[in-house]
Parts: structure tokens; C-alpha cells; sequence
């Protein structure tokens, strides 16, 4: 079952930020995000979400809220702070980065 | 600030566990929604929600984890886990705590002592080099207790020219009158010559010290920080006056604070300078004072003795004075010693002694701890084994451990603190008269640390470590054998077995060896008490007056002596009042000598006699009930004659005079004749533990010098309460600055024994702690070798060995151990520990033999008891209770 390695992780972390980079979301729907967008390939357990999110909110890059669903269900939305939209974009660029570099080690081997 | 900011969410935990459950429980709501959706059957749907989230229980606590306050609930659990299984374990508990507690109090009290007294260094500049200075004549039988230097020697060393001393100096105590605008207080003090404060190497906080060519008649007095800030409230400035024994005298300078000399007790310093006799003075005056020197760099003791010995041997001119305060015998040698060392000369060996007991002690109780320690241990292997069993990773296990024994050292070490505070109290309180370095002995940061770091050491060595490995290995094999046959239990190997018998057998032996020292010393202090001093001590008052400013001369102080005598004399229930030069253990020493005409029986008398000779008045002798052995006291006749009269005591009769002393004529200046009239029991003046000295009794005449302090002894026939206030009121009466010191001379002569009883009373409670502690570490073990051995001891009652032979088996091994023990304290404190004792010892030979027979039986009782119980509660009751496991 075991903690998210650390490259998983931080695609992790990254994947949440990005996710609730427009509107804040509740856990589940972060997670359908997640799956929809990384198209299944990337294989962490729905729960092994939790963690990160308390995580993140802890250092302060999220903020969660109890509010009503559409349904009408209390759940906890949890939002993008400010230092997480510049940790985010920090992030995105840092993955751009390593993307190109591996693109070039990729291109010259 | 950070520990504190992890605190506070943890405060919060409750509402925030809810919101994750509430989270997890709304996402598996929304999947099996949407699993529904999809067409899954409604428990297939609920089933797959799960099996995609996982581990719910698991997440709450990886979120949890997250807070970073699991530590806390783990520490918590650990510690309400601890409470639950010492309260399972009281005995256990109880006795660890005990036997910690007991040992740390005693050391720690033991440290503060032996560092205040021995380790501290003095305050003064390179304390090294400071030493003391004195002479004395081989095979002489000095009169004081003192190492002293003579002003004959002093000067003569100074003008010759010191070679191996930067400088040479002396000093002498003193009890000053202080006169403050509201009281006059008593003021012990040091006079010093000029250069003594400055060779100390002190910087006076404020003023000066006095100038080594300070002219002799100024009247300069240096304080201490203590006075300056208590008797003169801190206001008083440097050059103003104050009233030392009715002469005025300008304050020049304080010292700083921390700084004493000699003793802690003087608060202030006035000039001294030791007589200078005359070239041609044919009986120059001697004195005695204290002689105090710093070593050059680069000369050694021995040879700054050597450079003194030398010039005290040029010196051929006699001196009856030297003869007098140094005795008669061979030529004078200077002996040159360390302060450090000379200050602690008396109480090093003792207290060496004492440490090292204290060490052991300390380590027995360390290994009493372990020894408990280990047995439960063993116990509980199979409590550890389960729980490793059902998953508790090693690191878990360990801090639970490490939690219950950091429980136990922290009761055990804070009671032991609290202990040692008590002892440290009494111990000042008990040796207050005699020892007061003890006074300032604290329990100070260091020792604290030093004595909790050692036992949190030995808690968690003894503790966690064999605990683990009992169950590490086979966590299944340990629970299969536990309950069939509780025998082979990893860590009960032979080796473990072998040391703890030597621990238990060690620990025996330092018991003994304390009980009989304790006992030794008792003994040697009731002898003492039981001494005969010469003078009945029951219901005397002891009065010293002193007038600062008044009654200089000694006349003056006569008939003020006249006059307090004919008051005291008219109160109701006074027998009998007297007075005299000096009086039993006063410390004051009026020493005559005369020439002896060489009597034909007798070669070995010196051609000196010296003796102590007391100046008294009518009332004296009855007021002591000094005990007339032949002739008479002085009457009314001697008036009429001659001829001085004079009362020795059996010693002077014995050394000087022929048998039949009565009757003896004497020359004795002026007038030429005097005759022995009476001959009385010795008085052990300078206290019960000192051979009697030759004493002379002759009535007071004009001529007698008195000290500073005017001396009355008075006799009650019922104890009076309220005569010493009468006495205070009648000594106002005469000065209102008068100041007097009352004191039953019962009170005088307990405290002259106050050190023996001190050392009898230490090391007795020294002795009961180890002679516990041992008992514990027995009971322990044997106690833990019954519930090893429980199944087998069921077995054999159950197959009918009957309780004494079972009681037998396990009693054996428990005396075994003692039995070595005993021989090896025994024998220890007969070789090292007596010889050692043998100098304080009073009445008691160093091998006693009632001493090396009843410490022995004590110890081997209480060790028979201690065996006796755990065997007894064994075997009460039907043996299959025995089989009857867990």
C-alpha cells in the first residue's frame, strides 16, 4: 500500500494544484479529475489522496471549506491559496524544464 | 515556539478526526452513486467504492500523520500503558522506586558535601600557592590543637630575608564587639598583617586593603561583602567609623562578595602585627599565631620548610614563652603545607572514604534497578512477544519500554532530589557547630544532571535493552514455551545469573562493611559520652561578658566580675557562682611554667613543667563540683598566711610532685612560697576525647590577667529557664553595650562531641540505606527466581516435597550470595576501612569484636527475611495455584 514515492508524489501534488486551479473542488471530484486526466495511466490509489491534500493544506498551498454540494451534501472544497498558485506555477515551469530536458536527452542518445 | 505550534492542533484533534471521517465518508458515498449509475448491483457498487478508496482506517491515520501529532497520542497511550502495568506490578514499582530514590538521595547529598568541602577552590588568586606556615618542636607535647608559628620565628625569617615566599604573613582569629547605633553585635574577625589580603591576591570591591607599610596605629578594619551588606545595610561608605570593641575605627574597604578567610564565618579584618621582642629582652614576649605564605614560583613547600627550619634553628635564644606555647623538645622545625590541603586535612580521609562508599553505593542501587529490571523483563517476554506478534514494529516497542523505565528514573530521581534536599538539610543541621563549610553545600545544577543523566542510563540499558532481545528473536517459540514449561527464557542464561549474584554479593559486602564502621563509630561515641570530664555539667550556666569601650583594664573587669558574681549569687535557686581566667571548653589556654627541683625518683621530667593555670574565686570549684581527691579547697585561712595556696589536679600531681603531694612547698616568685593544699579530679578542659593535662587552681589575685571576656559559671539546683534572661537583663544593666554569651555547659559539652555524634549519625543512616538497599536488590531476585521457577515448584508440591524443603531450594541461593558477601565486607573493613578509623576512634578498639559480630547478624537477619518472604508466599496455599499459570 506504501506512501507515494517521491517523483509520484510530487506529480501528485502538482496534478491537485492544477486540478483545482479554477474552482475549488471536494476530494472526490479532485480524484475523478485526476484519473480523467492523467487517462488511467497513472495508478494512485483514491486514498493515498487524502494524505496529500491535508498535506498541502498544512503547508498552506490549499485552503479547505465546508459548504454544499449541488446535491446538497456538506463536503470540504478545497481552493487554491496564493502561495499555492505560485508554488503551482513554479511547478508547472520546473516540469516544463525537466519534460524539454528529458526531450533533449531522449533527442541525443 | 515550533514544539508549542504542534501543540495546538493537536488540541483540536477531535473535530479534526471527524472531518476526515466525514470526507471519507462522503467520497464512498459519491463513488457508489456513480457505481450505480453504471449499472452495478447496490452491494457490488458499495464493495468497489471501497476497493478503490482502501484502507479507510489507514488514510485517517496517513492524514493524521500529516498534522504530525501521532507522537503525542503515542506518547500518551505509552504512558497510560505504563501507569496501567505499574499499577499491575506495585511491589515491582515501589521497590524501584525506592531503591532510586535512596540511592540517588544519599549521593547526591554526598556530592554536595565532599564538593563544598574538598573540590571547591578557595577564592583567592592561584589558590595553589598559598600555604600555611608553622613550627613546632619534635616529640613536644604541644598545648593547643593549633599548627602555629611563633612572632620569634616570623621575624626572623622576615628579616633574613624570605627566599622561597613572595611573602610571609600572619594572622590570628578574633571575636569582636561591633557597635551599631541600635545593637552591639558580636562579629567573628581575623586580624592580619597588612600584607596578608593583598598576597590572597583579593580586589576589595570597594576602598583598599591595607597598604603593606600601613603605619601600625591606624585603626583600619576591612569588611566582608556579608557585614557590609547585612550589618551596615549596604549604606554605609568606605571611610566612615565604626565601634569595634569601643574603638573607633575607619572602615577602609570592602572585600568582594564569595571572598573568605580564613573561614567563612569572619566578616571582619583589622591589623596585627606580631610583637617584636627587644634585642636584649633576656625572657622576650612569645606569641603563637597562624603563619601564612605564598609559594615562589618555581620553590616547593618542602623547600620553603627547609629555608624556615633553618633560620627557626639560628635562633638559640631561649624562651620560656616558646617553651610554654610550642612544649619542650627538640629542636624547632618549620613545616610549610597547602591551605587547600591543610584546611581539609582532618576531614579528607573520612570523607574519601565516604565517596567511595557512596560510589558503590550508587552503583548498587544502578545494579538493583537493572536487577528488577531484568527479571520483569523476563516476565514479561511474553506480553512482548505478543504485541510483536500482532505487528508492533521494534521502533514501537522500544519507545514503550523506553516510556514506562523513563517513568520510573523520573519518580525514582525526583523523589531522590527531594531526598537528598532533606539530607542535605539535616546534615548542615547536625555538623552546624563544628562544620560549617557544610552550610553552603548545595545541590546544584551539575550534580542534578550528572546524577539523572547516570540514572536514565542505567534505566534504559538495563531496561529496554534485554527486554528486546527476550523479544526479538522467535516471537511464536517464546509463546509456546512460555506456557508450557515457563523455563528457558532467553536472557536467564548462566552468565546473567553469575553477575547478578556478584552485584547482590558486592552490595552485601559494602552493607556490611558501612554497618560495621556505623556501628564502630557509635560505639566510640557512647564511650565519649560516658567519660568522666572531671566537673558535673548538669544545670551550670556558662556566662562571658564582654563592655567594648569600658573595663580595659583587668581590674576594671574584676570587679565587674565582683559585681555580676554578688547578683547572681542573691537570685532564688543559685547554688553556687564563680569565676574564673578560663573555664571547660572555652578554647582559651592561661599556660604557666615553672622550674621543677629535679626530685631524685624520676629523670624523664623536663627541666620545664608547664601546666594550665586557672585564676578562680570563691564559688569556682562548688560550681563545678570539682571533686576534692586530698586536702582542701581555699578557705578564709589562706587570707591570713603567706604562703600562695595552691589546688592541682591528679595529672600534675602525678607528673610533678612526690606521692603525698598535700603539704608540698613549691618556689613560686612572688610570694616566694607556695604550697599544694589540695589535690582534685582532672578536667578534661579541651573536651572528653583529650588526655588529661596538668592543672593548677590558685585563688584570683590583683595581678591575674583575665581575657577579653569576663567568665561565670553558676550552679542551679533545679535547670532554670529563666536565668539566662535574668543574667542578659543584669549584663545591660552594667553597659548597655554590653554583650554576653550564655550557655548551659551541657549544651558546651554536647557540642564539643557534636563531630563524633556528627560522623556516628552519617554514617549510621549511611549504613541503614545500604543494609535496605541490599535487602531490595535480595528481595528482588529472589522474588523473580520463585516466579521463574513457579510451574517447577508446583510440580515438586503437587509429587509432595514438603513447603520447608521447597522453601529451602529457593532460600538457598538467596544466602549463598549474602554468605560470600559477608566475608568479603568483613574482611574489607577489618583490613582497609578500620585501620582508617583508628584515629577517631574513642574506647573502641578499630576489631571490636561485638562490632564484627552484630553488623554481620544484622545484615545476615534482614537477608534471611528477605529470602524468607517471597518463598513463604510461594508455597501458602494449594501447590496447584502454583500450576495454575497466567
Amino acid at each position: 500500500m506504501g506512501k507515494p514515492t517521491g517523483l509520484v508524489q510530487g506529480t501528485l501534488d502538482l496534478l491537485v494544484l492544477r486540478t483545482i486551479e479554477h474552482e475549488p473542488k471536494h476530494g472526490w471530484a479532485i480524484a475523478k479529475r485526476i484519473q480523467q486526466v492523467s487517462n488511467e495511466v497513472l495508478k494512485v490509489q483514491q486514498g493515498s489522496l487524502y494524505p496529500a491534500l491535508y498535506r498541502l493544506e498544512k503547508e498552506g498551498l490549499i485552503a479547505g471549506r465546508w459548504a454544499a454540494t449541488d446535491t446538497g451534501r456538506e463536503a470540504k472544497f478545497y481552493a487554491l491559496t496564493r502561495t499555492g498558485r505560485a508554488q503551482l506555477k513554479r511547478e508547472v515551469e520546473a516540469w516544463t524544464r525537466l519534460s524539454v530536458a528529458i526531450d533533449l536527452v531522449i533527442r541525443e542518445a | 515556539m515550533a514544539p508549542l505550534l504542534r501543540v495546538v492542533p493537536w488540541l483540536r484533534r477531535r473535530r479534526a478526526e471527524q472531518e476526515i471521517r466525514r470526507e471519507l465518508e462522503l467520497h464512498l458515498a459519491l463513488e457508489t452513486r456513480q457505481n450505480l449509475e453504471r449499472g452495478m448491483p447496490p452491494g457490488e457498487a458499495a464493495r468497489a467504492a471501497h476497493a478503490a478508496l482502501g484502507n479507510v482506517p489507514l488514510i485517517a491515520e496517513d492524514a493524521r500523520a500529516v498534522w504530525g501529532w501521532t507522537w503525542l497520542d503515542a506518547l500518551a497511550q505509552d504512558i497510560r500503558l505504563a501507569l496501567r502495568l505499574t499499577g499491575r506490578a506495585p511491589g515491582f514499582t515501589v521497590l524501584c522506586v525506592f531503591v532510586l530514590a535512596f540511592g540517588i538521595g544519599t549521593s547526591t547529598t554526598l556530592y554536595a558535601v565532599i564538593y563544598e568541602v574538598l573540590i571547591r577552590p578557595l577564592p583567592y588568586l592561584e589558590p595553589a600557592g598559598v600555604v600555611r606556615v608553622s613550627e613546632e618542636r619534635p616529640g613536644a607535647a604541644a598545648p593547643t590543637r593549633h599548627a602555629l608559628l611563633s612572632n620569634l620565628t616570623f621575624h626572623a625569617w622576615r628579616d633574613a630575608g624570605v627566599e622561597t615566599l613572595t611573602a610571609l604573613a600572619g594572622y590570628e582569629r578574633r571575636e569582636h564587639a561591633v557597635t551599631l547605633p541600635d545593637e552591639t553585635l558580636r562579629a567573628a574577625g581575623a586580624g592580619v598583617t597588612p600584607g596578608l589580603l593583598s598576597m590572597l591576591g583579593v580586589t576589595p570591591a570597594r576602598g583598599r586593603l591595607f597598604a603593606p607599610d600601613e603605619p601600625a596605629d591606624t585603626a583600619g578594619v576591612v569588611v566582608s561583602d556579608a557585614f557590609w551588606r547585612g550589618a551596615l545595610g549596604a549604606r554605609t561608605a568606605v571611610g566612615s567609623t565604626l565601634l569595634v570593641d569601643g574603638r573607633f575605627h575607619t572602615i577602609i574597604g570592602v572585600t568582594p562578595p564569595g571572598f573568605f578567610f580564613p573561614d567563612r564565618d569572619v566578616l571582619l579584618w583589622t591589623r596585627f602585627e606580631p610583637p617584636r621582642a627587644a634585642p636584649d629582652d633576656g625572657n622576650p614576649r612569645v606569641t603563637a599565631f597562624f603563619g601564612l605564605g605564598r609559594l615562589r614560583a618555581g620553590a616547593s613547600a618542602q623547600s620553603a620548610a627547609a629555608e624556615g627550619t633553618t633560620v627557626a634553628q639560628r635562633l638559640t635564644r631561649s624562651a620560656l614563652g616558646r617553651d610554654l606555647l610550642f612544649g619542650v623538645g627538640g629542636p624547632p622545625v618549620v613545616r610549610v603545607r597547602t591551605m587547600a590541603a591543610e584546611s581539609t586535612a582532618d576531614v579528607r580521609p573520612a570523607l574519601l572514604v565516604l565517596s567511595l562508599g557512596v560510589a558503590l553505593l550508587f552503583l548498587a542501587s544502578c545494579a538493583n534497578v537493572a536487577a528488577l529490571m531484568v527479571g520483569r523483563n523476563l516476565k514479561r517476554a511474553r506480553e512482548l512477544a505478543i504485541r510483536s506478534s500482532l505487528g508492533a514494529g521494534r521502533r514501537r516497542l522500544i519507545r514503550q519500554l523506553a516510556t514506562e523505565q523513563l517513568l520510573l528514573a523520573a519518580t525514582g530521581g525526583g523523589l531522590g532530589l527531594a531526598l537528598g534536599w532533606g539530607f542535605l538539610r539535616a546534615v548542615s543541621a547536625l555538623s552546624a557547630g563544628y562544620f560549617p563549610a557544610v552550610r553552603y553545600a548545595r545541590i546544584d545544577a551539575g550534580a542534578m544532571w550528572l546524577t539523572l543523566g547516570l540514572v536514565l542510563i542505567t534505566v534504559l540499558a538495563c531496561g529496554v535493552a534485554p527486554a528486546l532481545r527476550a523479544a526479538r528473536a522467535h516471537p511464536s517459540r517464546q509463546l509456546r514455551t512460555e506456557t508450557s514449561a515457563g523455563v528457558a527464557l532467553p536472557g536467564a542464561t548462566a552468565d546473567n545469573r553469575r553477575l547478578r549474584d556478584l552485584l547482590l554479593a558486592l552490595q552485601a559486602a559494602l552493607a556490611v562493611a558501612l554497618l560495621v564502621i556505623a556501628v564502630l563509630l557509635a560505639r566510640s561515641f557512647v564511650r565519649l559520652t560516658a567519660v568522666d570530664p572531671g566537673y558535673s555539667p548538669e544545670n551550670v550556666l556558662t556566662i562571658g561578658i564582654r563592655v567594648p569601650g569600658g573595663f580595659e583594664a583587668s581590674d576594671e573587669r574584676k570587679r565587674l566580675m565582683q559585681a555580676t558574681l554578688a547578683r547572681l549569687r542573691a537570685l532564688p535557686g543559685v547554688t553556687a557562682a564563680g569565676g574564673s581566667n578560663m573555664m571547660p571548653l572555652d578554647g582559651r589556654a592561661f599556660q604557666a611554667g615553672f622550674p621543677v627541683r629535679p626530685l631524685p625518683d624520676e629523670q624523664r621530667r623536663p627541666a620545664v613543667a608547664t601546666t594550665l593555670r586557672y585564676a578562680v574565686t570563691p564559688g569556682y570549684a562548688e560550681a563545678l563540683r570539682l571533686r576534692l581527691r586530698a586536702g582542701r579547697l581555699f578557705d578564709e585561712r589562706d587570707a591570713a598566711r603567706d604562703v600562695l595556696p595552691i589546688v592541682v589536679n591528679r595529672e600534675f600531681a602525678r607528673r610533678y610532685l612526690p606521692p603525698g603531694a598535700v603539704g608540698t612547698r613549691l618556689m613560686w616568685g612572688e610570694p616566694a612560697e607556695a604550697e599544694i593544699v589540695g589535690v582534685v579530679d582532672d578536667v578534661l578542659k579541651d573536651g572528653n576525647d583529650r588526655q588529661p593535662q596538668p592543672e593548677m587552681y590558685v585563688p584570683m589575685a590583683p595581678r591575674d590577667r583575665l581575657g577579653t571576656d569576663v567568665l561565670v559559671v553558676v550552679r542551679t539546683a533545679q535547670p532554670s529557664e529563666v536565668l539566662p534572661g535574668l543574667v542578659a537583663d543584669h549584663v545591660r544593666d552594667l553597659s548597655p553595650y554590653a554583650t554576653a554569651e550564655i550557655m548551659p555547659l551541657a549544651d558546651r559539652l554536647s557540642l564539643s562531641v557534636a563531630r563524633p555524634r556528627f560522623a556516628a549519625v552519617a554514617l549510621g543512616a549511611f549504613a541503614v540505606v545500604s543494609v535496605l538497599l541490599a535487602t531490595a536488590g535480595l528481595y528482588g531476585t529472589v522474588s523473580f527466581a520463585v516466579a521463574r521457577r513457579r510451574y517447577e515448584l508446583g510440580v515438586r508440591s503437587a509429587l509432595g516435597a514438603s513447603r520447608g524443603a521447597v522453601i529451602r531450594l529457593v532460600v538457598r541461593d538467596g544466602l549463598r550470595v549474602t554468605g560470600v558477601g559477608l566475608v568479603l565486607g568483613v574482611a574489607a573493613s577489618a583490613l582497609v576501612a578500620t585501620p582508617l578509623l583508628g584515629g577517631i576512634l574513642f574506647g573502641v578498639a578499630p576489631l571490636d569484636p561485638v562490632t564484627f559480630v552484630a553488623a554481620p547478624a544484622l545484615l545476615a537477619v534482614t537477608a534471611l527475611a528477605a529470602c524468607l518472604l517471597p518463598g513463604l508466599r510461594a508455597t501458602a496455599g494449594e501447590p496447584v495455584r502454583l500450576l495454575r499459570c497466567e
